[in-house]
C-alpha cells in the first residue's frame, strides 16, 4: 500500500447501493492545509464519497485512509481530530447554544474556547438562546461552531451553503477562508462552480460516481479547450463575436482594423469545464 | 473526561433538556401525578371490591407508580430516540468522540432519574395527601420492583424506537401499546375480574406483572412480588436488551 502523510487518500473507491453502482472507483488525496472541493451536479455521489470518509457507509471496494485511520472503523482518535457539518442535521433543541457547545467542547481533548467558537460564528448574542428558537441561518452556522468545538485539522463541509442567501454565503466563505488561513484542511462538497472556484486550492469534478478531473481551477479551466469570446459593436451599430483560442493574436489583428466599441473579452471558466465533462 | 465524569455531563445535558420540553415534562410528571390527584380525591373512600377491610387508593397508588415508570421509561424514551434519530442528532453525536456505548448510558441514566423522580413524587404524595404507606415491610420490594420495572421497561423503549417510522408516528405506536394493557392489567382498577383465558394472557405481559409487584410492596395481606411476576418482568427485561441490541439504529432508513 501506498505510504502517504495526506490527511486524505482515496484509492479504488467503489460503493453499490444494492444493484446500483454510485461510485466506481474514485482515486483522490487532499494534502495537509489544502481547501479541496469535490464539485459535482446532484446525485453525482459526493455525499457518499463524504459519508464513507466520516465512517458513517462502508465501502463496497477500495481503500480509503483519513488521518492514517480506517474510517469505517470509527476510531475515536479519529473523531477527536475531525469536524463534520452534516447536510440537514439537527440538533437537541432544548438546550441554549452555550449549553450544547460546552456539551460538544466536553468531548474533545483540546476544545476550542466557547467565546472564540462564537465569534467564528457570530452567535455572540444567541449564547443563552434555546436553539430552537434560532433562524435558519443562525441554525446552520451552529452547525459550523459544533464542527468547529474540538479545534479539528480536518474539516468535512457538505453542502454548507446550500439554501443561503448571497449575504449569508459571503460570511460562511470568509468563515471557510479563515479555516484555510489557521492551516487547516477543509473537504468542501458543493454544485456552486462560484463557490469552489473562490475557496478551493483543487477541485475534483464528481459526476455519474467517477472524478472527470481533478486540479486547480486554473488547470481545469483549460483542460476544457474553450474558446475566449470577443465581442464588440461594428462601425454599423451590429454586436460582432470572434471565438478564438489565440486571444493575443486575434485582438492585435483587430485592432489593426475595426473600432472596437464596447469591448469585451471573456475568458473560459470554470464552467465551461465542468458542462463540458458532466454532460458527457 | 473520565468516564463517570462523561456520564455526568451526558445526564445533566439530556435532564435539562427533558425538563425543558413542554410535551415530555407534561407526559410524563404531569401525567401521572394528576391522576393520581384527580382519583385520589374523587374516590377516597372507595373500597376494594370483596375486601372491605381495604381502601381501593392501597393499591390505585402503586399502580400509578407503575404508569409512571411505563411512561417514562417506556413511551417517553421510545418517542425521544425516535425523534433524536429522525432529527439527525444520533448521527450528529456518531462524529463526535463520544463513545456510542456513553451516549445511550446518559439516555439511559436520565431515564432512571425521571423514573424515580415521577415514583418517589407519587409515593410522597399518596402518603402525605392521602395517607397510603407502603405496607411494614413492604419497602424492599416495592424498590427491588422499582428497579427490576424501570430495566425492563427502558429496554422494551429502546427496542421499540426501532419499529417507529417517523417521529408523528411514536405517539401511536407507544400508547397503542402499553395503554390497552394497562386496561385490562388492572393497573388503574384494583377490583378487576377478567375471564380465566384473558388473565392468563394478560399475565404474560410485563405491565400487570409490574402492577402486582408494585402492589405487594402496598398490600397489606401479601408477602412479597409473586415469583411469576418477577420472572416474567425479568424475561421482558432480557427480550427488550436482546431486540434493543439487535435494532437499535443511529440513523433513519433510506
Amino acid at each position: 500500500m501506498t505510504v502517504s502523510n495526506s490527511p486524505i487518500l482515496v484509492q479504488g473507491l467503489h460503493k453499490d447501493y444494492g444493484d446500483r453502482p454510485v461510485l466506481c472507483g474514485l482515486d483522490f488525496e487532499v494534502a495537509r492545509g489544502e481547501v479541496f472541493s469535490l464539485l459535482g451536479p446532484n446525485g453525482a455521489g459526493k455525499t457518499t464519497t463524504v459519508e464513507i470518509l466520516e465512517g458513517y457507509r462502508d465501502a463496497t471496494a477500495g481503500f480509503v485512509r483519513v488521518l492514517g485511520f480506517d474510517p469505517s472503523r470509527h476510531p475515536r482518535e479519529l473523531r477527536e481530530r475531525t469536524g463534520v457539518v452534516l447536510q440537514e442535521c439537527g440538533f437537541p433543541s432544548h438546550l441554549r447554544v452555550g449549553e450544547l457547545l460546552d456539551g460538544w467542547r466536553a468531548y474533545y481533548p483540546t476544545p476550542r474556547p466557547l467565546d472564540e467558537l462564537l465569534d467564528v460564528v457570530e452567535l455572540r448574542d444567541e449564547r443563552a438562546t434555546l436553539v430552537r428558537r434560532l433562524s435558519g441561518g443562525q441554525r446552520r452556522r451552529l452547525d459550523f461552531a459544533l464542527a468547529l468545538a474540538g479545534d479539528p485539522d480536518l474539516i468535512f463541509l457538505d453542502e454548507p451553503t446550500t439554501g443561503f442567501d448571497p449575504e449569508a454565503r459571503r460570511r460562511c466563505w470568509s468563515a471557510i477562508e479563515n479555516l484555510q488561513a489557521l492551516g487547516k484542511t477543509v473537504l468542501l462538497t458543493t454544485h456552486y462552480l462560484d463557490e469552489a472556484e473562490r475557496l478551493a486550492d483543487r477541485v475534483a469534478i464528481l459526476s455519474g460516481g467517477t472524478i472527470r478531473a481533478v486540479g486547480t481551477v486554473r488547470e481545469l479551466t483549460r483542460l476544457a479547450h474553450a474558446p475566449t469570446h470577443i465581442s464588440y459593436r461594428s462601425s454599423c451599430g451590429d454586436r460582432v463575436t470572434v471565438e478564438t483560442t489565440d486571444v493575443e493574436t486575434t485582438l492585435r489583428s483587430l485592432l489593426d482594423s475595426v473600432d472596437l466599441d464596447e469591448l469585451d473579452v471573456s475568458a473560459p471558466t470554470l464552467e465551461d469545464t465542468y458542462l463540458e465533462l458532466v454532460t458527457q | 473526561m473520565s468516564g463517570p465524569r462523561l456520564l455526568w455531563h451526558q445526564l445533566g445535558l439530556e435532564q435539562r433538556a427533558f425538563w425543558r420540553n413542554p410535551e415530555t415534562a407534561f407526559f410524563t410528571f404531569a401525567l401521572p401525578v394528576g391522576l393520581l390527584l384527580i382519583f385520589g380525591f374523587t374516590s377516597a373512600n372507595d373500597k376494594v371490591p370483596g375486601r372491605p377491610e381495604l381502601k381501593g387508593l392501597t393499591l390505585f397508588v402503586p399502580g400509578i407508580i407503575a404508569f409512571g415508570i411505563i411512561v417514562a421509561a417506556y413511551g417517553t424514551l421510545a418517542a425521544t430516540i425516535a425523534m433524536l434519530r429522525a432529527d439527525g442528532v444520533l448521527k450528529r453525536i456518531r462524529a463526535t468522540p463520544l463513545p456510542p456505548g456513553m451516549y445511550l448510558a446518559g439516555q439511559l441514566t436520565s431515564v432512571l432519574v425521571t423514573s424515580l423522580v415521577v415514583a418517589v413524587t407519587t409515593i410522597t404524595l399518596g402518603r402525605l395527601v392521602f395517607g397510603i404507606a407502603p405496607r411494614s415491610g413492604g419497602v424492599p420490594a416495592l424498590l427491588g420492583s422499582l428497579a427490576l420495572g424501570i430495566v425492563c421497561f427502558a429496554a422494551l423503549g429502546v427496542a421499540v424506537s426501532a419499529l417507529i417510522p417517523r417521529p408523528d408516528a411514536a405517539g401511536a405506536i407507544t400508547n397503542g401499546t402499553y395503554l390497552p394493557l394497562a386496561l385490562v392489567s388492572g393497573t388503574f382498577s384494583s377490583g378487576l375480574t377478567l375471564p380465566v383465558w384473558l388473565d392468563r394472557i394478560v399475565s404474560a405481559f410485563p405491565i400487570k406483572a409490574l402492577t402486582d409487584s408494585l402492589r405487594a410492596g402496598y398490600d397489606p395481606a401479601s408477602h412479597g412480588p409473586s415469583a411469576g411476576s418477577l420472572l416474567v418482568l425479568a424475561a421482558w427485561a432480557m427480550i427488550g436488551i436482546v431486540l434493543a441490541r439487535r435494532y437499535f439504529r443511529w440513523e433513519p432508513k433510506r
